[in-house]
């Protein structure tokens, strides 16, 4: 069975759940003490060990019920070796029986086996199965109808051919004619084609049940073989796809996938959170505070029990985000809010605004609802009128110049396409002279900047940063720097 | 006493139950529970594993610590982590005033010891013959890890809300939770003189490092479902009327499919249906369910948003 786990972890870890040696090994143990006789504990087992977050359970949860899977799929013994055949053929019946009784497709297998035995009285017409001579194994689990027989045989041929390593589509026809051929299918046919010549009419209905159960085998034979297909390679690589949305252009991103971008951000997240988290600790205690520890030891008769450190208050930042959630933008600016806003624990003040003729504050929309309705709303509400840069940094001098000190840090988002409009660079000269940082993040390429309406050119000056900012990527090295920042 | 023979003796130090076992023992105890809760608690108990609970508040989490110390018969303690907790509140503390006086008393004797030396370097050597008491265990304030460590017989340690605590102290318990050991700088290395039974619990506040997670068994504990929810209720309040159990949990589980602030957790559920009891209710009404509906949510928002779907969520109960 060892085999079978170590091929289950390597399904996990194509599907992002990370199966280190300790845990695999940890696997193992928990497996033998449990036996694989009930499989709401082997589930629960494995899940333990193995599934480490929310994330991960539920992407254990999906592997689990597409690998330990029955009827048509057994994998519990695609890749087993069986040095003691019979003895495992018993076992895995018993075990097939057990998991039949727990699954949820026990119905569906238990009406195939129904169907299977109802098909027997025919063969009871034809009582003498073995006196009409079925020698192949194939063609004798056939006409008694032993699902689970089949199963096994399946599950063994699949081990024989190695079919884990199936991870291209146009090989899935080589890997079932292989396992076909293990299981005897070239006998049976042999079989059949005898049965067809003789006279005997008895015979002949035999060859016909075989010849129907034949087919119906050959289907299920291409099922597993699709199943496992997908199962290794998964339609969803999480890698690869994690890969590609975060290389990919943010405007180009399909948001019908929103779930599964969501998921990239939330990982990036958590990695930022785990850096700056200990950065901030670190920060946190100072050094050795002589004059104090001294004070503070008098009453041990001047022994240093006591050390004292320097404490430095942490300064907790303000963080303004100003997004422009014009068309060109949205994208951009929707997954930068939802970088933010998931960073609540490190930033705890910040506040949004979105803009596009108007600005007006959205920080609101985030504390009440979940980030995505969040985002929507803001996008909703702010994105039907053409851009205005110079009226919405006059809304935002109003609102917030007057709070801005040097511990403000002014985030813009946006392509500065002001449709020929006055910009009111001053104001964001104004800006740059009371914030800490003004950094400014453009999802246009550097050689568009200044041309037609674009006025980065004049806003240029008063940003301490200027950064073109298209992918998570970008947007995920920006949040680095900005948390760094505070960290210093 | 070999590395081996000691792992030997420590893991037959915790008690040896079924899971069967455990599941009776839980009952007894009123603490009811599914298969996967009690599949853990086997597993860590078989492996030498700390169990990390996570799961939303109030289903449970402390309680299967305090239960399982019960079933397992086993002295309980409890660390309450919180932002700011350290090693010296944790794990030890040397006893400061007791050292002082040491020295004091120490001073005082080694005049008298050592008068008879003639030079310094003489006296040096002599003193360096003493033992080293100042720092030893006998100076050894043992907190709650340490004590967990150091007791004869096994127990149930629980270290509640991990997530609470800081990053520096969660890599103070890595060494704790794999090898069942503390490193004091000035002593050495203490190890498990009896292997606790360590119970981790977490709100998910922030996210715990890897080295942390890679060390425990997981359970996640979620709300329970409908016969679950029943069949704790009818442990915890036996004396509910049957009819008034099951509108009660229907209504509860109705509730939880709502967007809420905060779901109403089991404990929430348990102190309804006593209030409910002393209110001598038969059944639910959405009246009484209106002027008792705050001992269910928590948030004024929540209650704002429910109390207008009161009868509807009443409804789809009886459905």
């Amino acid at each position: 069975m060892e085999k079978t786990l170590h091929q289950f972890f390597q399904i996990l870890r194509r599907y992002d759940v990370e199966v280190t040696t300790t845990e695999a090994v940890d696997a193992l143990q928990a497996v033998r003490l449990l036996g694989y006789g009930n499989r709401h504990r082997l589930k629960a087992a494995l899940g333990g060990v193995l599934a480490k977050s929310e994330e991960e359970k539920s992407m254990f949860n999906d592997c689990f019920e597409g690998y330990f899977r029955v009827p048509e799929e057994v994998s519990f013994s695609s890749g087993d070796s069986l040095t003691d055949e019979d003895e495992y053929s018993q076992d895995m019946q018993e075990e097939m029986q057990q998991i039949l009784e727990t699954t949820n497709n026990a119905e569906a297998l238990n009406e195939l086996l129904a169907s299977s035995r109802d098909s027997k009285p025919q063969l009871d017409e034809a009582q003498d199965i073995e006196n009409l001579g079925v020698q192949s194994k194939l063609g004798q689990i056939l006409l008694t109808g032993e699902q689970e027989e089949f199963t096994i045989l399946m599950a063994q041929a699949a081990r024989q051919v190695e079919l884990h390593q199936l991870t291209q589509r146009h090989l899935k026809g080589r890997f079932a004619r292989q396992m076909m051929i293990q299981m005897g299918f070239p006998e049976l046919e042999t079989e059949i084609k005898d049965f067809q010549q003789r006279l005997d009419p008895k015979a002949k209905h035999v060859a016909d049940l075989l010849q129907q159960a034949q087919s119906g085998a050959r289907h299920q034979v291409m099922q597993y073989v699709g199943q496992q297909l997908l199962l290794q390679t998964g339609n969803h690589d999480e890698r690869t796809l994690e890969r590609i949305t975060r290389e990919t252009n943010l405007n180009d991103l399909d948001l019908g996938l929103y779930d599964n971008v969501y998921r990239v951000v939330q990982k990036m997240v958590r990695r930022l959170l785990a850096i700056h988290q200990r950065r901030k600790k670190l920060y946190n205690r100072g050094q050795l505070d002589v004059p104090k520890t001294l004070r503070k030891n008098m009453r041990y008769d001047g022994m240093l029990f006591e050390p004292y450190w320097k404490r430095r208050k942490i300064d907790r930042p303000k963080l303004y985000v100003l997004v422009d959630v014009s068309k060109s933008v949205s994208a951009v600016s929707g997954f930068l809010l939802t970088f933010l806003y998931s960073l609540n624990e490190l930033l705890p003040r910040v506040r949004a605004f979105a803009f596009s003729s108007e600005l007006g504050e959205v920080s609101h929309y985030f504390e009440q609802a979940t980030l995505q309705e969040a985002v929507e709303k803001t996008i909703e509400e702010f994105s039907l009128s053409c851009t205005d840069y110079g009226r919405s940094l006059e809304d935002f001098e109003r609102v917030c110049l007057h709070e801005l000190d040097n511990r403000a840090t002014v985030i813009i988002l946006g392509d500065g396409r002001s449709n020929h409009l006055n910009p009111r660079q001053d104001i964001l000269k104004a800006i740059y002279t009371r914030a800490k940082k003004v950094i400014w993040l453009n999802p246009e390429p550097r050689y568009r900047w200044g041309t037609g309406d674009s006025e980065m050119p004049l806003f240029e000056p008063y940003c301490h940063t200027l950064e073109e900012c298209r992918t998570l990527n970008d947007l995920e090295h920006v949040v680095d720097s900005v948390l760094s920042q505070h960290g210093q | 006493m070999s590395r081996a023979q000691l792992n030997a003796y420590i893991r037959h130090s915790l008690p040896d139950l079924s899971i069967e076992e455990l599941e009776r023992g839980y009952a007894t105890e009123g603490y009811i529970c599914n298969e996967h809760v009690t599949t853990s608690v086997f597993l860590a108990q078989k492996m030498d594993k700390p169990i990390l609970v996570e799961g939303p508040p109030g289903v449970g989490k402390t309680e299967l610590a305090k239960a399982t110390a019960k079933v397992l018969d086993l002295p309980f303690i409890r660390l309450q982590c919180y932002e700011g907790l350290d090693e010296s509140k944790a794990i030890y503390e040397w006893k400061y005033g007791k050292q002082l006086l040491y020295t004091q008393v120490l001073k005082d004797k080694l005049s008298g010891i050592l008068s008879d030396e003639k030079d310094l370097q003489s006296a040096v050597h002599r003193l360096r013959g003493f033992s080293d008491t100042f720092y030893s265990e006998e100076f050894l304030e043992p907190r709650p890890l340490l004590k967990a460590l150091t007791n004869e017989q096994s127990s149930v340690l629980l270290i509640d809300e991990i997530d609470k605590s800081d990053y520096e102290f969660e890599a103070f318990l890595l060494e704790l939770l794999s090898d069942y050991s503390i490193s004091i700088p000035e002593i050495g290395t203490i190890s498990a003189k009896a292997t606790p039974m360590v119970f981790l619990t977490s709100n998910n506040t922030r996210e715990l490092g890897d080295a942390l997670k890679r060390r425990c068994i997981h359970l996640f504990i979620e709300f329970p479902d409908a016969e679950l929810e029943r069949t704790i209720i009818s442990s915890r309040v036996p004396e509910i009327s049957e009819t008034l159990r099951e509108q009660l949990v229907d209504f509860v589980q109705g509730v939880r499919q709502l967007e809420l602030k905060k779901q109403p957790a089991v404990s929430e559920t348990i102190d309804w249906a006593r209030a409910l009891l002393l209110l001598h209710a038969d059944s639910l009404d959405a009246a009484l369910v209106k002027r008792t509906l705050h001992l269910l949510l928590k948030f004024r928002q929540d209650l704002e948003s429910v109390t207008p779907q009161v009868e509807e969520i009443l409804i789809k109960g009886k459905i």
